[in-house]
């Protein structure tokens, strides 16, 4: 075996400029390790660029994936229709016992399940709000169609996400190389676009799982390798890898198997409370990540509907309490908005439970939100009212819920650009 | 491969006509051609071209083995239907998905199971609303219908068990019809968002599939056997009619199962079907952004064999943008073929539950979707940091063999410890990855070997050099080349 010193290559057996820099780099990455010095801290000096700002703002979107159904979250037990529309699963109306709808006005109740977020929207000065009957027109029953339009907030299915046109208008050049983080196992359509934004299943994930100098060398070749001339979906894995190495540098920090929640905040050990937990750390390490999104799934409730988006309920409202007990004064600084991709059908089916809908419903706390109250016109539930004969039909469009967020607490936007062709109307919910 | 085939092969690659008198063709250089040919077939109708495979396919000619490939049946299998046998019961708790990973890795009828991989995913059902039992049953269906008609495939996913319970078709009874399978079958299953249906069709259609049902046999504590039964009494017997120009006066008795059956023909048999599923296809074997000519060719021959899958399989491999040079290297894995890529090109020993929990950290084990999408096509959704960093970390445990009972079979690489760092790299290279690597890439990786051997004596036992090895095989699993086929 020889233990040769790496072989010096002459400058002619690489062409161009752009190779040479690429030669020069991963030559510095030879000299370095062949130097034996510890590496991970040369990583730190390339893409620093920008320290946060204390007090970023933070919108977190919290997708319930299958069309929740609003009218089971934030009953309509005030109208005379619920009921009868629902003979097997209607919320019954408030009478103070177990099981029966907790009061929000005089025409909805919270699920019973969901007792620490109607204790945060009866507060003193509340910040949790919710808007009924939201939605777009006209509506789409397909979970894809529909989650698509959600998360594009744009009239027809090309052009990226909101949050990504919204990073693209208020970009600086000091921005942090992650602005916008989802917890999913690809990035949503919402930070889809031309700004980089980023995506991993958690933040346990965010750690490099081997030796130093592999963890160097990967990271030297993807950012030193010239990818001019390779195909499309070769650069892709090139431009990923160099993602990855920036979000593993920029959360180098978390410690999520170790993170105490602080205020005795008790999260759900499930995907929702997980999520939360993380995001909650990640807020706390004031990185400047801005946008954070995540799903919960199994809202697709076509048979036994009562019992499983029962357990879906307390999940969410077990997370997102604790969430807000965590976050304690920095709750300030967050908005945490939930949506699906629509709500179900008004009549129950055969199945004791609820088809695909129109109208559904948003849940917004933290911030300056004003909460307190029930946010958009009642359609009501009559005959005549209802969408193709079955669907609420959506009073609110979204993307105004979604200006208002972006206008009212995340400092202002563009909404020529972020909702093009959106002619706004006030909610008044921020 | 014989000079006439090889000139139709040449003729058919490059659309260039065949002199007839002097047999020649006005190719520059035919043989280069082969060998894409033959590196495409191994890279798309494989879950990774192992050596015995490359073997295989030179001995035979790439298009004889391809036609041996598409007639699954004739080829023994035994060898393999022996460890699926016995790495899961077939009525045990995720029975299907370690099945599926035993054949992908082990089986010799690559592309059957390549398409059952496929047509799986393209009925997906969520294997945590359904039975064991009756996954296992839809994906050994899926596999004897994977060369005949779409039609019977579609039909067999609408009486399976698993669909039934996993889209709700039970609970869809006259009076009160549950939509969910009309939906997702119109949507997903065959015309597409875009088919032109209306509401008044989901529920039409819906009202079709009332009475639809299966029966499940056994303790409830783990189901022994599942089989479909329609149940005239829950059926609608009235007329339905879909705006898509197809209507039934409505059956009843066992004859009302007759309208499904009759829906799910027309429902195959249109263009839009065609024109969604040949795409998709293409997406899965050839390229996430299909050429138009190519998905045209496809359609055509989907189209006029009736849907036969065969034919239409076999005119995808042989059409010419098969080996178009944007196709070639430029497709990226998805979770589970990434593992099994890896896996098979080594051949070493493999603990295929160990093996599926890994798959299932990269969020793609079969049947395990929740959705009924199925996962997703797009090479965009699968090399992201969130798909990057559970990959690297796959890479890692594997290379330092703590995945159970999987180890990387060193001395059948290596029968000899190479000499220098460029053996140690050429050899790992040329198992792994099939394409030419960035020479800055190649000598980077003989630099990384060169200085993990700095220290080691110049004739070092395996246990001096193994951990190097190790380090060197995870930098080269972790590599973005190592993320394409």
């Amino acid at each position: 075996m020889t233990n040769k010193r790496p072989q010096e290559v002459s400058p002619n057996e690489v062409r161009g400029g752009d190779s040479g820099a690429t030669r020069r780099s991963v030559l510095q990455a030879g000299a370095l390790a062949a130097g034996g010095m510890a590496l991970p801290g040369s990583l730190a000096a390339r893409s620093r660029l920008a320290k946060p700002r204390g007090n970023t703002k933070v919108t977190v979107v919290l997708f319930q994936h299958g069309g929740a159904d609003s009218l089971s979250l934030y009953a309509p037990t005030g109208d005379p229709n619920y009921a009868s529309l629902r003979p097997t699963i209607a919320i019954p109306p408030p009478s103070g016992t177990a099981g029966t709808g907790l009061q929000m006005d005089s025409m909805f109740s919270m699920h019973p399940n969901m007792v620490g977020t109607h204790n945060a929207f009866r507060a003193q000065q509340s910040t949790c709000a919710v808007v009924q009957a939201c939605g777009y027109s006209p509506f789409s029953r397909s979970h894809f169609q529909s989650q698509d339009y959600y998360e594009r907030a744009l009239a027809g299915l090309s052009g990226g996400g909101w949050i990504n046109r919204h990073l693209q208008v208020t970009a600086t050049p000091h921005d942090v190389p992650v602005r916008a983080l989802a917890l999913r196992e690809s990035l949503p359509v919402s930070m889809q676009g031309p700004y980089p934004c980023y995506s991993v299943a958690s933040t346990g994930e965010l750690t490099y799982v081997g030796s130093s100098d592999t963890r160097l060398f990967l990271d030297r070749l993807a950012h030193g390798t010239a990818i001019q001339g390779m195909l499309p979906d070769q650069q892709a894995a090139y431009r990923a890898q160099r993602d990855t190495f920036s979000m593993l540098e920029m959360f180098s920090v978390l410690d999520p198997d170790n993170y105490a929640p602080a205020n005795g905040a008790n999260y759900p050990m499930n995907h929702i409370g997980m999520n939360l937990r993380q995001i909650a750390e990640v807020i706390k390490a004031d990185l400047g990540v801005e946008f954070f999104t995540f799903m919960q799934h199994g809202w697709d409730h076509h048979s036994d509907q009562a019992m499983r988006l029962g357990e879906l309920a307390m999940d969410l409202d077990q997370a997102v309490t604790a969430f807000f007990d965590d976050l304690g004064n920095l709750a300030q600084d967050v908005v945490l908005v939930t949506m699906s991709e629509f709500g179900r059908t008004v009549p129950e089916n055969g199945s004791f439970g609820t088809d695909h809908g129109a109208g559904g419903s948003m849940m917004l706390r933290g911030g300056a939100v004003r909460g307190g109250q029930v946010y958009g016109a009642w359609p009501g539930l009559t005959p005549s009212a209802l969408q193709v004969g079955d669907s609420l039909t959506p009073t609110t469009d979204f993307r105004d819920v979604l200006r208002e967020v972006l206008e009212g607490h995340m400092g202002g936007t563009d909404p020529a650009v972020v909702f093009p062709g959106r002619v706004y109307q006030q909610v008044g919910v921020l | 491969m014989q000079n006439s085939s090889r000139r139709q092969l040449a003729k058919r690659l490059l659309g260039v006509p065949v002199d007839p008198v002097a047999g020649s063709v006005s190719v520059p250089s035919p043989a280069p051609l082969d060998q894409v040919f033959d590196r495409q077939l191994l890279a798309r109708a494989t879950f990774g071209a192992d050596h015995n495979l490359r073997g295989e396919l030179q001995v035979m000619g790439a298009e004889n083995w391809l036609e041996q490939q598409l007639h699954p049946d004739s080829i023994d299998d035994s060898d393999c239907e022996q460890k699926v046998a016995s790495v899961a019961a077939p009525a045990s708790s995720g029975a299907a998905g370690l099945r599926m990973l035993t054949r992908a890795l082990y089986s010799r009828r690559q592309l059957a199971w390549r398409m059952v991989h496929f047509l799986n995913n393209h009925f997906s059902t969520y294997r945590r609303r359904t039975q064991p039992i009756s996954e296992t049953k839809e994906d050994d269906l899926f596999y004897k219908l994977c060369f005949r008609r779409f039609s019977d495939v579609l039909r067999m996913s609408a009486a399976s068990p698993a669909m039934i319970d996993f889209l709700d078709s039970n609970s869809n009874v006259a009076g009160s019809p549950n939509e969910n399978y009309a939906r997702e079958l119109l949507e997903l299953h065959t015309v597409s968002v875009d088919g032109g249906y209306t509401e008044t069709d989901v529920a039409e259609l819906a009202r079709v599939f009332t009475g639809w049902s299966r029966v499940n046999v056994g303790p409830s504590s783990g189901f022994t056997d599942s089989y479909f039964e329609f149940l005239p009494a829950r059926h609608d017997t009235g007329p339905k009619t879909l705006s898509l120009g197809w209507s039934t006066p409505g059956y009843s008795g066992p004859e009302g199962r007759r309208e499904g059956w009759e829906v799910l023909g027309f429902l195959a048999s249109r263009p839009r079907t065609a024109a969604f599923f040949c795409e998709k296809l293409c997406r899965y074997f050839v390229s996430d952004n299909p050429s138009v000519p190519l998905v045209a060719r496809v359609r055509q021959a989907f189209t006029g064999s009736g849907g036969d899958l065969r034919v239409t399989v076999r005119s995808m491999f042989l059409a010419p943008e098969f080996v178009a040079p944007e196709n070639v290297g430029n497709k990226t894995l998805d979770g589970f073929e990434y593992i099994t890529n890896v896996l098979r090109r080594f051949k070493g020993d493999v603990h295929v539950p160990a093996v599926g929990d890994r798959v299932r950290k990269l969020r793609s084990q079969p049947h395990e979707c929740h959705i009924p999408t199925g996962y997703t096509e797009d090479g965009a959704d699968w090399r992201g940091p969130g798909q990057l960093l559970p990959r690297w970390h796959f890479a890692e445990r594997y290379a330092n063999d703590h995945i159970t009972g999987t180890l990387v079979p060193w001395d059948r690489i290596f029968p000899t410890i190479p000499p220098t760092s460029a053996a140690w790299v050429d050899g790992l290279v040329g198992v792994l990855i099939d394409d030419p690597l960035p020479e800055t890439t190649i000598w980077a990786l003989r630099v990384f070997m060169d200085n993990r051997l700095a220290y080691v004596p110049s004739h070092p036992t395996w246990a001096q050099v193994r951990p190097h090895a190790r380090a060197l095989l995870t930098l080269i699993l972790q590599l973005p080349e190592a993320q394409l086929h």
